[in-house]
């Protein structure tokens, strides 16, 4: 993951808090209560004061770093599709999953994630559906929790 | 004393035995799963005590809820995936030992200090829960308030990347409590107009994505992915443990008690007690520089004090009929299904009940051992699966379970977010625990700081004029103040020598 | 060989398409969702389950409670409006239903849903503290005239239900129901416990929540807002025996369906809802709760619903809760 230098954490940290207080202040007052607003308000301050600090720590001390370090593995296209794979993977499933069903975003998910972690493709195949199969067994059969069967709905059991 | 026999006959029958064993074996298969929360496993066995007498059906939940909450403690020693939230606190000091090759010694020590303080709880509750009870009665939200403040507090001890960037991520935790229509006021804050989002972030999605998909993350762009456990052979988990007893019985004893004390209180439960005393026991440790790298201290004493929190927690439900915890909730209803109705004279009518309820406690505590052995000798065999296969598949369990608590896909993509800023926060030095904390405490401090607000019609006098809201308060006072204190009569010490 | 496996598609795909029509034959063939728009651990959810173990048994087929929680009932019941009208998914739905649209927080409202059975309704109740000088529903009354701003009560989230029911029972004594403050609290049982501790001076819920600590000796019910005393404390009067107010008011849950149900399915569900509300195993679950048992079938349970509506959307513009 990127490394930022305090300087810059320093400075996010403050524009988080202004963008909450910003939002903050649209909030409606409620007559006789101290409203939906303050306790965001106290949130977003606290964390501009914080940010102030950390940028004025860094001040402190001299100049070693680059302002944004790259992380190494962007240089390895591996590791840049698993992270691909997992990011894409879970957004797509948060995204489909109803529609599609479990199954195949489940043994997509981890099939894929295996083959990019070198493991042999047959056996990550064969492991991913085994392991959509015992979850989906665990815990659609076992603790009755409702995994959507999506495209599978007419087998359903 | 009559009460007494005829109570061991109820508990001593095959049947009984059976239920307890079964839903030994329930609870510590649903609390290692990360994403599944005792309260769950308790939820999932209420249709199943419908069908049963009283006795067995209370000593289904009393096993359940005790053995999940100890079982949560292993895949987050093992694999920084805490399996409940209240192992959350000390889920990476736990991990850092295993690191350093001792996860026997703490999956040892969280098992025999879980039971400790399971026991001492137990104990407690058997002795003086109606006493008690009427002390947690007297908890209004001005005494909630100072609690919650006293937690927070505690938050910024524990935080290892220093003070400043553990305050940073506390912030983003109560800033990310704020989402939701679930505040005094009922306005939809931050919700961009999702209704997924008007019953705010959910915990466990947050949790497991903080935890977890951060890990997977760090795993997948490795060169050389680290071995996540530095040993592959296991050696007796129970070794060490009769030193550790003797070397810290101090820190058990505290985090006992002060387990069964938060339990007891009905806003609060083992989640918050684990983060307390971990905190606690940092600050009066004699080597608090050894916290966050793999120090057992700690883990001892939360670990006996979230377990104690349990048996704290049915303290007011068996008294009051209220609830210490959303386990207790559900146990309540089954009390009056079973016309073992809460209140003062459950210890009154049919006394051997409720007697036969407390040796199932004890009995509950006591199997835990052998059942606890058992599960981490079959949950070590994952460590024995290839890194490279293992990830995957604790993703596919990661995704599920954050579906699972709330049968909603928009939780897959809430734990994915909080996957990418757990990374992000702990590639630039921000812990991630406290932003658990925030996020857990952020609803209660400002539920209990408005609601204190309008009941006082604004005046801030009242915050400090009930008693025990007072005490609280000083104690907070205290706390802040400490280091300067110190300093200033360190200060005043050597000027007089 | 190709044409064999595109054979197997073809039918596949025909058992997509015709999977609706063959499922109103032999309804159901799978397992159906039971949606609770309430958290695993409530009163709701207890309801619901019970429920569910009973249908289960009439319909051959698992029935499966899925809580879908946030919102104030919001996201449960959008779940349960927005499903596919096919019998597979129904609900527990709430009195929120009739509330949260007019507060402008769903588009959905009681005529979104086939009903299919009211199952239960629980009278809201008047409590205060034990030791309170209010032994009565008048004295409470008139000390809330005499000190307007003075006494704090609570029961719910800020527009909840018990909200409600409380100013509607102050707007019909003709006293101003902002001159009693409302606290939120998370739960009944939170407000109860604040009453307990001294926090606030009224709690308006029901008696099964109120029951452990009225029986505890800590918690008195002054009245109840309902036709008749509840079973559970027949001591307690109505509202209208005790101040003349003819104000009724409580929370109900029912079993409900999306809209556009087929007839025969909507039957089917109907009189499963029936036969499990007339066992014995829930009448004795109901009443060791002390939750009151109550039925309409779908028809009047479709009145109920519209009726309740225009009460509730009345009574929320008067008091300022609507938005």
């Amino acid at each position: 993951m990127v490394r930022l230098d305090d300087f810059l954490s320093g400075a996010l940290t403050i524009a988080v808090g202004v963008s909450v207080a910003i939002a903050a202040r649209s909030f409606p007052e409620v007559p006789g209560e101290p409203g939906p607003a303050l306790f965001p308000l106290l949130a977003a301050g606290g964390l501009i004061v914080c940010g102030i600090a950390l940028i004025l720590a860094r001040l402190r001390t001299t100049v070693t770093e680059a302002w944004i370090e790259r992380p190494e593995w962007v240089a390895r296209p591996r590791a840049v599709a698993a992270v691909v794979w997992i990011i894409a993977g879970l957004g797509l499933s948060s995204a489909f999953m109803e529609s599609v069903g479990f199954f195949p975003c489940a043994i997509l998910l981890v099939t894929g994630l295996l083959a990019l972690l070198r493991v042999r493709l047959w056996i990550a195949a064969v492991v991913g559906v085994a392991a959509a199969g015992i979850v989906h067994a665990i815990f659609y059969s076992g603790l009755r929790v409702a995994l959507p069967w999506g495209l599978l709905e007419p087998f359903a059991w | 004393m009559d009460a007494l026999t005829t109570a061991f006959g109820l508990v001593f029958d095959p049947y009984v035995l059976a239920v307890i064993l079964g839903a030994g074996l329930f609870g510590l298969f649903v609390g290692a799963i990360p994403g599944l929360t005792a309260t769950m496993a308790t939820a999932l066995l209420v249709p199943v005590t419908f069908f049963m007498p009283p006795v067995p059906a209370v000593a289904a939940i009393v096993t359940a809820t005790a053995m999940a909450i100890f079982s949560g403690d292993i895949p987050g020693a093992l694999m920084r995936i805490p399996g409940t939230p209240a192992s959350a606190a000390y889920a990476d000091e736990a991990y850092a030992m295993t690191r350093k090759g001792q996860a026997e010694l703490v999956l040892g020590a969280g098992l025999v200090f879980s039971v400790i303080g399971g026991l001492i709880g137990t104990t407690i509750l058997v002795i003086a829960a109606p006493s008690l009870a009427e002390i947690a009665l007297k908890f209004s939200s001005f005494e909630y308030f100072w609690l919650v403040l006293l937690g927070l507090t505690c938050a910024i001890f524990i935080s290892a990347g220093g003070a400043l960037r553990g305050f940073v991520s506390l912030l983003l935790g109560l800033v990310i409590a704020t989402v939701g229509m679930e505040n005094p006021a009922a306005f939809p804050r931050f919700t961009f107009d999702r209704p997924e989002l008007t019953g705010g972030v959910t915990l466990i999605p947050m949790l497991v994505g903080l935890f977890a998909v951060s890990e997977i993350f760090r795993f997948v762009v490795a060169e050389a992915p680290p071995i996540m456990v530095a040993q592959e052979r296991f050696g007796s988990i129970f070794r060490g443990q009769g030193k550790l007893i003797r070397q810290y019985p101090m820190q058990t004893l505290r985090g006992s008690l002060l387990g069964t004390a938060v339990g007891a209180l009905p806003g609060a439960g083992a989640d918050i007690a684990a983060w307390i005393s971990y905190a606690i026991s940092k600050k009066l440790s004699k080597t608090p520089e050894k916290f966050g790298t793999g120090h057992v201290e700690g883990v001892i004493e939360s670990g006996a004090a979230n377990n104690s929190a349990l048996s704290g927690a049915w303290i007011p439900a068996l008294v009051f009929g209220i609830p210490g915890d959303s386990i207790t909730a559900i146990a309540i209803g089954v009390l009056y299904l079973k016309n073992m109705n809460p209140g003062p004279t459950i210890f009154l009518e049919n006394p051997q009940n409720i007697y036969a309820v407390f040796i199932v406690f004890f009995l509950a505590q006591l199997l835990m051992l052998p059942l606890g052995w058992f599960a981490i000798k079959t949950y070590k065999q994952v460590l024995k699966v290839p890194r490279n296969v293992l990830m995957p598949l604790i993703l596919l369990f990661c995704m599920v379970g954050a579906f699972a608590i709330n049968n909603s896909v928009f939780d897959i993509g809430v734990m994915l977010a909080f996957g990418l800023l757990g990374w992000f926060l702990e590639a630039n030095r921000f812990p991630v625990a406290p932003v658990i904390l925030g996020a857990v405490l952020g609803h209660m401090l400002e539920d209990n700081f408005i609601n204190s607000m309008i009941k006082a019609d604004g005046q801030w006098g009242a915050f400090f004029d009930r008693p025990i809201a007072g005490g609280l308060a000083a104690a907070t006072f205290l706390l802040w103040t400490a280091p300067l204190l110190l300093r200033l009569w360190r200060r005043a010490r050597g000027a007089a020598a | 060989m190709i044409r064999g496996l595109l054979f197997r598609v073809v039918a596949v795909l025909m058992c997509l398409v015709c999977a609706p029509a063959v499922a109103q034959n032999d309804f159901p063939n799978r397992p159906v969702k039971l949606v609770v728009p309430w958290g695993a651990g409530g009163g709701t959810d207890a309801v619901a389950r019970m429920l569910a173990a009973l249908l289960e048994k009439d319909l051959g087929k698992p029935v499966n409670v899925v809580n879908v929680t946030g919102g104030s009932g919001v996201m449960g019941h959008q779940t349960i409006a927005t499903a596919p009208p096919d019998g597979y998914t129904i609900g527990l739905i709430t009195t929120e239903i009739v509330m949260i649209h007019h507060q402008g927080l769903t588009k959905f409202n009681g005529s979104s849903f086939t009903p299919l059975g009211l199952i239960n309704v629980d009278p809201a109740a008047v409590q205060v503290r034990a030791d309170s000088p209010y032994k009565s529903l008048n004295d409470l009354l008139a000390a809330i005239k005499a000190n307007p701003g003075k006494l704090k009560a609570s029961g719910t989230a800020r527009g909840g239900s018990w909200h409600l029911s409380l100013y509607g029972l102050l707007k019909d004594a003709r006293i101003d129901p902002t001159t009693v403050p409302w606290v939120p609290s998370v739960s009944n049982n939170a407000a109860l416990l604040d009453l307990v501790a001294g926090g606030i001076d009224i709690v308006s819920g029901s008696h099964p929540e109120a029951r452990p600590l009225i029986e505890a000796g800590k918690v008195r019910s002054l009245a109840i807002m309902d036709a008749q005393p509840s079973k559970l404390f027949p001591a307690v009067p109505t509202v209208k025996a005790a101040s003349g107010s003819g104000w009724i008011s409580g929370v109900w849950r029912g079993v409900a369906a999306p809209k556009g149900l087929p007839k025969a399915i909507e039957e089917r569900l109907a009189t499963a809802t029936r036969k499990a509300w007339d066992s014995a195993e829930f009448r004795q679950f109901m009443e060791s709760r002390g939750f009151g048992l109550n039925w309409k079938g779908p028809k009047e349970f479709a009145e109920f619903l519209a009726k309740s509506d225009t009460e509730a959307g009345a009574l929320m513009k008067a008091t300022g809760l609507a938005r």
